[in-house]
């Protein structure tokens, strides 16, 4: 056995000590790369990647409507919200890996090293950028994935996007700075739980989600459930969202290396940069929409027509926001799914399916309208020669849209084409209202669906929404369940008796019982309610 | 030396010796998440005030992940002291905490849902999901802590019980286990807390009992041989 080769440590009170002395960069890079490595399998950090993958395997395999016909300018953000768990995760492993010397007792060895405590902290840091490269494959997979899927409309913010990445490395930062500052490990559970909260707290309905001090947050996304906006009506400061992350990250960076004993002009750079970055960024987010916006909301919501384009198919018109034509393609089955059931004459007439949306809230555009502004959008349809235009919602991925867009066209093909539309106090009773859920549930299987859940979810009658608006026009109970039997029967039957009976069935005052004897199906007993006749 | 006596007497070194301000910091963090709102009359509908209260809970139970650390394990595992004794003993030191800092988010929930609020704020119910969600970080802290010999038991415990709870906190659709109060499998659902419960607590029971290999270790073993004294009194106490 051979005697170790000796080994001169280089003094650092010699001259010669530093010609000896290997680059700390180099030495940087390396301790970077096995960090990096180490947090790349850190558990928490797998976790984290699994949480984001595992949602999306799950709506793949129950082939849910997070993939259906998504609206990519709502996509974008949504990434953010499920690269949370990932972010705490690099948070609770960036901080563990800091405090390792001291869970391990080598902290005294560390301090004899050549490499200084503030580029060992430096390569801690270095170490959290592929964690962020891999949050960013991670979005930019799901966004593509998402952008390859038939009826994909709109297009994504590179902002929204990077967000999600940036918050990864910000938080990632937030665990080296704790660890740094704080040598108990109960810190970092304690602050990502907090955080966490904080950011879930502030998606609760109520005055923190209403207002822009979300936007301080890292993470600043309007809960998923209401309709999608048009790209140019969001008003999302994106843009300086990123800006303030970024500005924050690089504040903690630089108070990093400022605890492990970090000095130079670089070092105050970089910290004035961030804080200037963050100060900024962070007032110009919270500034109210502007009055052109606004204006713009407002015609969205109450004359859309002008803001949209039409798609002429035959007869009919398909009228969308920009960006939001593949759409139409989903609607086109629904719309001829219910004309095909009605007599040539109610079938050549010039249909219009115009989109709407409720673009009038504090922060995002979101939520949920009160109450259909029937009157404005029937003055803006005459105003541009489509009287009667049928309302659908601007997101096509939940059987709940598809049942609003063949609700709304059965009310006015069993109506009239030029009828107003719905509000929230209309109720169809008798033969109409019992022909309407005919149709609009024979529509298509996901228009049935989407009855099936709101019958299963609602007792005494039935709502059909108005697309996009929270309200719609009742059929109640006996209407309802005769409508039921109607669709409990084969369709093609069913379809016949009514064409031949279709001025009878469509006309005001039509019994139950009359309609039971033209279609062949058994009445059900009287309304309790007595909300009809 | 009687079992109530040697109870009586670890009481006050178990309570030097916790990590007590996890614990502290938790319930405080828990109790303010609630109180803060409540006493500056923040409008929120019941869900959220119900919503807030569960992330209460959730916080006040991460400090009990910290209580089992021991930097002496290496030598309070050799006492004459079985180690559920020794558990129950610094989980204890984390209950009051705990309970306080849940009893003062709750009344505060209680008095704006009371007082602003319509709809009831279920409140039995959610101390039912904070107290299963207690027993469960007890459950992860124990079970880690026989993964963990060296007494630095809350580094991986925290993670651990942060993860689960977020697992729980995002079952979706009918596998949801954090329900809105206004959902019609509420009953239902709390059965399945209260199941949870049940299994939480007997997990944490069985894994605070001493490995097996420790158990079987009750006479010396030379090779295949079992080495027995002939006095039956010193079999008995190993």
């Amino acid at each position: 056995m051979s005697a170790p080769a000796a080994v001169h440590a280089p003094s650092p009170d010699t001259g010669t000590a530093t010609a000896a002395r290997p680059a700390p960069g180099r030495a940087c890079l390396a301790l970077a790369r096995v960090e990096a490595v180490r947090l790349a399998r850190h558990p928490a950090v797998l976790v984290g990647i699994a949480a984001y993958l595992i949602p999306w395997g799950y709506s793949w395999a129950t082939q849910g409507p997070a993939g259906r016909f998504p609206v990519l300018q709502d996509s974008d953000r949504g990434t953010q919200i499920r690269l949370l768990p990932l972010a705490l995760a690099t948070l609770l492993a960036a901080n563990l890996a800091t405090l390792r010397p001291v869970q391990n007792g080598t902290q005294p060895l560390l301090d004899v090293l050549v490499l200084p405590s503030r580029h060992r902290a430096a390569a801690m840091l270095a170490a959290l950028v592929p964690i962020g490269l891999i949050a960013a494959a991670l979005v930019g997979a799901r966004i593509a994935v998402l952008a390859a899927r038939p009826g994909a409309s709109g297009a994504p913010s590179a902002f929204e996007l990077a967000c999600g990445p940036a918050m990864v490395l910000l938080l990632g930062a937030l665990g080296v700075l704790l660890g740094e500052l704080f040598r108990s490990p109960a810190v970092a559970p304690l602050a990502s739980v907090v955080l966490a909260v904080l950011i879930l707290a502030a998606l609760l309905p109520g005055r923190l989600a209403d207002s822009s001090a979300q936007w301080l947050l890292p993470l600043a996304s309007r809960p998923d459930g209401s309709p999608p906006l048009p790209a140019g009506l969001l008003g999302r400061p994106a843009g300086w969202h990123l800006a303030y992350l970024v500005g924050l990250t690089a504040l903690l960076v630089a108070a990093v290396l400022a605890v492990s004993r970090g000095r130079g002009a670089a070092l105050g750079t970089v910290a004035a940069g961030g804080l200037a970055l963050t100060v900024a960024a962070g007032v110009l987010q919270l500034r109210s929409p502007s009055g052109d916006l606004m204006m713009a909301r407002s015609e969205a919501t109450y004359q859309p027509a002008s803001r949209q384009t039409c798609e002429h198919r035959g007869t009919l018109a398909y009228c969308v926001f920009p960006a939001f034509t593949p759409q139409i393609a989903g609607w086109d089955g629904v719309v001829h799914g219910i004309l095909r059931r009605t007599p040539p004459e109610v079938m050549k007439q010039p249909w219009t399916i115009r989109q709407r949306v409720w673009a009038i809230s504090a922060q995002s555009g979101g939520g949920l309208a009160p109450e259909v502004p029937a009157a404005q959008w029937r003055a803006d349809d005459l105003r541009h020669g489509t009287p009667g235009a049928v309302p659908v919602a601007t997101n096509w991925n939940d059987d709940d849209s598809v049942l609003g867009l063949a609700g709304q066209l059965a009310y006015r093909v069993v109506l009239g084409a030029n009828v107003t539309a719905p509000t929230g106090a209309t109720v169809v009773c008798e033969a109409r209202g019992a022909l309407m859920i005919w149709l609009a549930g024979q529509a298509t299987a996901r228009s049935r669906h989407g009855l099936d859940s709101r019958v299963s979810g609602s007792t005494g009658g039935v709502t059909i929404p108005t697309g996009g608006f929270d309200s719609g026009y009742d059929i109640p109970t006996r209407a309802l369940t005769l409508g039921l039997r109607m669709l409990a029967q084969p369709a093609d039957v069913i379809a016949d008796r009514v064409l031949r009976s279709w001025p009878e069935l469509t006309a005001a005052g039509t019994t139950f019982e009359r309609v039971g004897a033209l279609l062949g199906v058994e009445v059900p007993p009287a309304d309790q309610d007595g909300v009809c006749p | 030396m009687t079992g109530l006596r040697i109870t009586r007497s670890l009481v006050g070194p178990t309570l030097r010796a916790t990590r007590q301000i996890p614990l502290l910091v938790g319930a405080t963090l828990a109790a303010a998440l609630v109180v803060a709102p409540a006493a500056g009359g923040t409008d929120l509908d019941v869900g959220s005030w119900a919503g807030l209260l569960r992330f209460a809970a959730m916080i006040a139970a991460l400090g009990v992940t910290f209580v089992l650390d021991d930097p002496s394990a290496a030598t309070t595992s050799v006492l004459p002291v079985s180690r559920a004794l020794r558990y129950a003993l610094r989980v204890a030191v984390a209950v009051p905490a705990s309970v306080l800092g849940w009893l003062a988010a709750a009344t505060a929930g209680h008095q704006v849902a009371v007082s602003h609020v319509s709809t009831p704020l279920r409140l039995p119910a959610l101390t039912l999901e904070a107290a299963t969600i207690f027993v469960l970080a007890v459950a992860i802290t124990v079970g880690v802590a026989r993964l963990r010999p060296d007494g630095s038991i809350g580094v991986v415990a925290a993670p651990v019980y942060l993860i689960v709870v977020g697992a729980l906190y995002a079952l979706p659709g009918r596998a949801a286990l954090f329900v809105a109060t206004t959902s019609a499998q509420w009953d239902e659902v709390h059965q399945i807390w209260g199941l949870l419960l049940i299994v939480s607590t007997s997990a944490a029971f069985l894994l605070a009992r001493e490995p097996a290999s420790r158990r079987r270790r009750g006479h010396p073993r030379v090779g295949n041989q079992t080495i027995r004294s002939d006095d039956p009194r010193v079999n008995a106490i190993s």
